[in-house]
């Protein structure tokens, strides 16, 4: 309990039912579905967690018992712009960590409502190490991320820029 | 102009702009009904991104990198519509140019164009008038790298494609004076090869990977139709034991031994499964193979299946990688449509089909156990062993997983016999290994080379050792559950024991260089982080064993250690290696013991 409602008009209750209702998944498998909800709706709503309950005819508990232990499974809707940095041992020797810190210091200045449009986090490895530090906004790569990069980046995503490079 | 232009469109190279480079290359080549501009996979050198390799008769065949929509129309004048190389000072700034990947054999004919280099790491720049000399002879230009160094100076001439190393200043003189008269330079100093031997990789960067014609006409699926029409499973087996191959993932087991136990248990139903959940940091091997050649892979899956008896395949693959699921999901649409996949392949009684499961962020997922719980829809938990997979795995049923690099040396196996291969390699590691090598190196890039090579060769001759200014401190290889080799054992070769007595593993190929500024313990408090975030908690060794670890490690690097913090750590990791469930808590600690061995100094350094 506790989620957040889904706000847009495409993940509300009614386009969820008729999701999972849609649903074609080879041998009921749990996971298969968890991604198919996740693309579909960048999370998974508590909502279709309980559809599937239902349609899989297993507990809720154990529904959240995988959905939780996968990292890439969100149980609340992402941030206006997702900013994830890489933590593989190639981006961290160039970096990578003092990139976090500082963006999450640079996050925490905003005013609250600006910094809820961003959603930073991290990542273990991509296998693009040529171009380490990376991070990805939203689905874009950015590589040979430096403070000042990543200072441009987010200040370009509050000014709605789209020309983030 | 007839030819191809090869854009290396995997992940590393789309995140680089390769998308871009080859829109720009075919609006440019729309005028040219000859020249077909073709997305492949990587040829490995992920530092030249984006790159393209030109294929067009009449033209040498090199590569340029690190592109730009710019550079790529002043190439295509130069190069392909004027036929010269681009000129010394735009190689110099706003691209680089690669020398032939294939080397060619001395031939007999006298060049039309000329590639020169300097291969010494950090080696002065070629002198103007040792340029001019050739200038006077054919075209010629002075190429970033040839794909090796510290071989002295070196000469590509075209269109042979053969490669003269080892050569001083003198020599070269001595090679141009020779050429202006027509005479090739003496074979003394003629190069076979880069040092890698292109086996699981070798269509990497040449097929276009989302095309089965493309892997068709590569030679894939020969292997399958001559194990289907000439060979029992037992006589596949029997290749894959001969090989000597061992399993690619980094336990190192002997592939042959695996099938045959799968094979042995009486069962209706076994599956094979490719393990595809390339969970190193630093490790892109599997990434590479299943972006860049997923049919080879595939293939490989398919023989396996038909060897232990099996009618159904997986590949799970880790979410994190899209691209190779988009690959691989269209390799088997397509092998499907071709009855490559299906009811009695190629006309023979053995039918399979694969599915595709998908990974979702957990390390832990790579155990076999894990792996098998994962696919059939529950939390990624490891379970003890025995029963082994290959008695009772996926759905209770005799299980054979192998891992993706594994699987892509299966077809030339079956192709070139067990015997070739296990004539490749050093004493019980046969064949040979890819390694993705990262850090603080000069050439990011994918190497695959016999196993036996040494860590020296590898870091320093083919990937071009550090950037200057620094010294190398320790080569990681194995991921968060391997080790540290020191600079003072680079000249250990890459073989599974050799490997494993200095304190380190194989694994499944990672290979990060850390330079003089990194402090050890500070590399082991970032891999516990790893660690504890990917632990499933399921057992308490690795679950509360790994998160003191990291609070230890987070009070010694933050100056709060104490003389008896090093001990602590000690006792707790040779706890948690005794007593842990699964591979992730076993091997947690080795890189820990691997530190205190060779850099008790940094953690010294943290105390005082």
């Amino acid at each position: 309990m506790g989620e957040p409602e889904p706000t847009q008009q495409s993940s509300g209750s009614d386009a969820i039912c008729e999701f999972i209702g849609n649903l074609k998944v080879e041998n009921d498998n749990l996971i298969l579905a968890l991604h198919a909800i996740e693309n579909r709706f960048g999370y998974v709503p508590r909502q279709s967690a309980l559809l599937l309950s239902k349609r899989f005819s297993v507990p809720l508990a154990r529904i959240y018992e995988v959905l939780t232990f996968y990292h890439y499974f969100r149980t609340t809707p992402s941030a206006e712009h997702t900013l994830t940095i890489c933590l593989g041992t190639s981006c961290w020797l160039h970096g990578s960590e003092k990139i976090l810190r500082n963006s999450q210091n640079l996050l925490a200045e905003l005013p609250p409502e600006e910094r809820q449009r961003f959603g930073l986090s991290e990542v273990r490895c991509v296998g693009c190490c040529s171009l380490a530090p990376l991070v990805f906004a939203g689905k874009k790569v950015i590589g040979r991320l430096t403070p000042d990069k990543m200072k441009q980046i987010i200040e370009g995503l509050l000014s709605n820029r789209g020309d983030i490079s | 102009m007839t030819g191809e232009l090869r854009v290396a469109l995997d992940s590393g190279g789309i995140a680089a702009g390769a998308g871009e480079i080859l829109e720009e290359l075919r609006i440019l080549c729309a005028a040219y009904p000859g020249l077909k501009v073709i997305a492949v996979g990587t040829p490995g050198m992920c530092y030249a991104d984006p790159q393209v390799e030109v294929v067009i008769a009449g033209l040498p065949q090199v590569s340029f990198g690190n592109l730009t929509p710019e550079a790529v129309h002043y190439i295509f004048r130069e190069f392909l519509e004027k036929k010269q190389f681009p000129d010394q000072e735009f190689l110099n700034s706003k691209a680089i140019l690669i020398g032939g990947r294939i080397f060619g054999q001395p031939g007999a004919e006298p060049p039309q164009y000329i590639l020169l280099c300097n291969t010494q790491i950090q080696g002065s720049p070629l002198p103007t008038e040792m340029i001019s000399a050739f200038a006077a002879i054919t075209k010629v230009a002075i190429a970033d790298n040839f794909g090796f160094y510290n071989q002295g100076l070196a000469i590509q001439l075209f269109p042979s494609g053969a490669v003269y190393a080892n050569l001083s200043e003198d020599d070269l003189l001595v090679i141009a004076q020779g050429l202006s008269r027509g005479e090739l330079p003496s074979k003394k100093f003629w190069l076979a090869g880069n040092g890698q031997t292109r086996i699981a990789s070798r269509n990497c960067g040449v097929i276009n990977p989302e095309s089965l014609s493309s892997a068709v006409a590569a030679g894939a699926y020969e292997a399958l139709k001559k194990a289907l029409s000439q060979m029992s499973p037992q006589q596949v087996i029997e290749e894959v034991h001969q090989s000597g191959l061992r399993g690619r993932g980094g336990a190192g087991y002997p592939t042959g031994k695996k099938w045959h136990l799968t094979a042995l248990q009486p069962s209706p139903q076994r599956y094979v499964i490719c393990n595809g959940d390339e969970g190193d940091p630093g490790a892109f091997m599997d990434r590479s193979l299943l972006e860049s050649d997923p049919h080879r892979v595939l293939e490989g899956l398919i023989l396996a299946g038909y060897a232990i008896g099996a009618s159904t395949g997986y590949f799970y693959i880790r979410a994190e990688y899209p691209l190779a699921i988009a690959r691989v999901r269209q390799a088997v649409r397509e092998a499907r449509e071709a009855g490559i996949l299906g009811k009695n392949i190629f006309g023979s009684n053995f039918s399979f089909d694969v599915k595709i499961r998908l990974g979702a962020g957990a390390y832990v997922c790579g155990e076999e156990t894990a792996l098998i719980a994962s696919i059939e829809g529950k939390r990624g938990s490891p379970v003890p062993r025995p029963p082994y997979p290959s008695q009772r795995g996926l759905h209770g049923q005799p299980t054979c997983i192998n891992n993706v690099e594994t699987l892509a040396f299966i077809p030339a196996i079956v192709l070139q016999g067990g015997q070739w291969y296990a004539s490749i390699g050093r004493g019980t590691s046969t064949g040979t290994k890819v390694f993705a090598v990262s850090g603080h190196i000069r050439r990011t890039q994918l190497v695959e080379v016999p196993m036996g090579t040494t860590v020296h060769e590898v870091v320093f001759n083919i990937c071009g050792g550090l950037p200057p200014g620094h010294n190398l401190k320790a080569v990681q290889t194995g991921g968060p559950s391997g080790g540290m080799i020191p600079a003072s054992l680079l000249d250990t070769p890459l073989t599974y024991e050799d490997i494993l007595a200095i304190g380190s593993i194989i694994g499944s190929g990672g290979m990060v260089v850390m330079d003089d500024r990194v402090n050890m313990a500070e590399v082991m408090r970032f891999f516990l982080s790893f660690n504890t975030d990917e632990s499933c908690g399921k057992c308490a060794p690795c679950r509360v064993g790994g998160f003191q670890l990291r609070h230890l490690y987070e009070e010694l690097c933050g100056g709060r250690g104490e003389q008896q913090t090093i001990p602590q750590i000690e006792r707790i990791a040779h706890a948690m290696q005794a007593a842990s469930l699964c591979g992730l808590g076993k091997a947690a600690p080795n890189p820990i013991f691997s530190t205190l061995r060779y850099f008790r100094e940094d953690y010294l350094a943290c105390l005082k």
